[in-house]
């Protein structure tokens, strides 16, 4: 479900400076629609401003029914990487603030094996699973679901 | 001059977490970039549990951008009296007239000003034609523009222009 619909051209003038302006959409606005709207919008600002349009972003925000609070011992400075790759490219995510794995721990070669051995939980497995089957690499290629690699590390503050 | 989006990338999904202490983090996926509004949003949701499923962070919000660039053929210059510090400012009203919305368009161009005025007159048609383009919108009556509040912008009340740090 969608909670809000915002649509957002970039100006630049002559000096390389830039400007936006932002336009509520209708939420049930589609993808298709949305590229309407900006040649729609696009033609019209070009006839009042002199500036460049240099870019038009459309965000859809979603309603999220997760947990309403943060666990007392959360903290996001510190990550999960997962690194996935396939035959042509590698990256890798990084969830912030992990469950299943200590906080107090310091050290990447410590950190390192107990992501390994939480990459062994029954949770942790299939929610990896979820995000190697939903999602693609940066350049839109297939993860390879299997294999993972991990490390622990606590980001420098 | 057309935006328009690169089909051969995929969709930008970003999540932002937050922990007892008030940080954020931000991250991000990338969807098949074929899917409906609402399948995406089945794969936000799917995300969603899996990321409560790995940190103990509190996913905040969801967002997926689509991103539109201008063609490689895009060749137009601003000219040297473009200023993005002044503005077309324009207001539109729903159809009660008591919410409205207020769009500032940056270095609003010289000839749709009138002599010794700031206000443009709502018959212009530079400002007609943006007027339609946001009440009205690419579909039609009834699917333009919104206020904040989600009520239906019907028609425009005013254009001044700001002459904010304007150039001589």
């Amino acid at each position: 479900m969608i909670a809000r619909l915002t649509l957002h051209f970039t100006f630049e003038d002559n000096n390389r400076k830039r400007a936006e302006i932002r336009i509520n959409l209708r939420e049930d606005t589609s993808f298709l629609q949305v590229s309407q709207w900006v040649v729609s919008l696009e033609t019209a600002l070009s006839q009042l401003s002199d500036c460049a349009v240099i870019r038009a972003e459309a965000r859809y925000s979603f309603v999220l029914s997760g947990q309403p609070i943060a666990g007392p011992n959360s903290d996001c400075t510190l990550f999960l990487y997962v690194f996935l790759g396939n035959d042509v490219e590698q990256a890798s995510i990084a969830v912030s603030s992990p469950r299943s794995l200590p906080v107090d721990v310091v050290g990447p070669y410590r950190g390192f094996r107990l992501a390994m051995g939480a990459f062994q939980l029954p949770g942790v497995q299939q929610a990896l699973g979820v995000i190697t089957t939903d999602t693609l690499t940066p350049i839109g290629n297939a993860w390879i679901a299997a294999n993972y690699l991990g490390s622990y590390n606590r980001e420098i503050p | 001059m057309t935006l328009a989006r690169d089909l051969s990338l995929p969709l930008q999904a970003s999540f932002t977490l937050s922990d007892n202490n008030g940080k954020s983090s931000f991250m991000s996926f990338w969807l098949p970039n074929a899917l409906t509004v609402t399948e995406a949003g089945t794969y936000i949701a799917s995300l969603e549990a899996a990321l409560i499923a790995l940190s103990d962070a509190r996913v905040e919000r969801a967002t997926i951008a689509l991103s539109f660039t201008q063609s490689a053929d895009y060749t137009y210059v601003a000219p040297a009296t473009s200023e993005v510090e002044r503005k077309l400012s324009v207001r539109f009203l729903d159809a009660s007239g008591f919410y409205g919305f207020k769009s500032e368009v940056p270095s609003p161009r010289f000839t749709i000003e009138v002599d010794g005025s700031n206000n443009v007159p709502l018959a212009n048609p530079a400002l007609s034609l943006f007027a339609d383009a946001m009440v009205n919108g690419p579909i039609g009556p009834g699917n333009g523009a919104q206020t904040y509040g989600g009520r239906d912008l019907t028609r425009i009340e005013s254009a001044t222009v700001i002459h904010r740090n304007r150039k001589p």
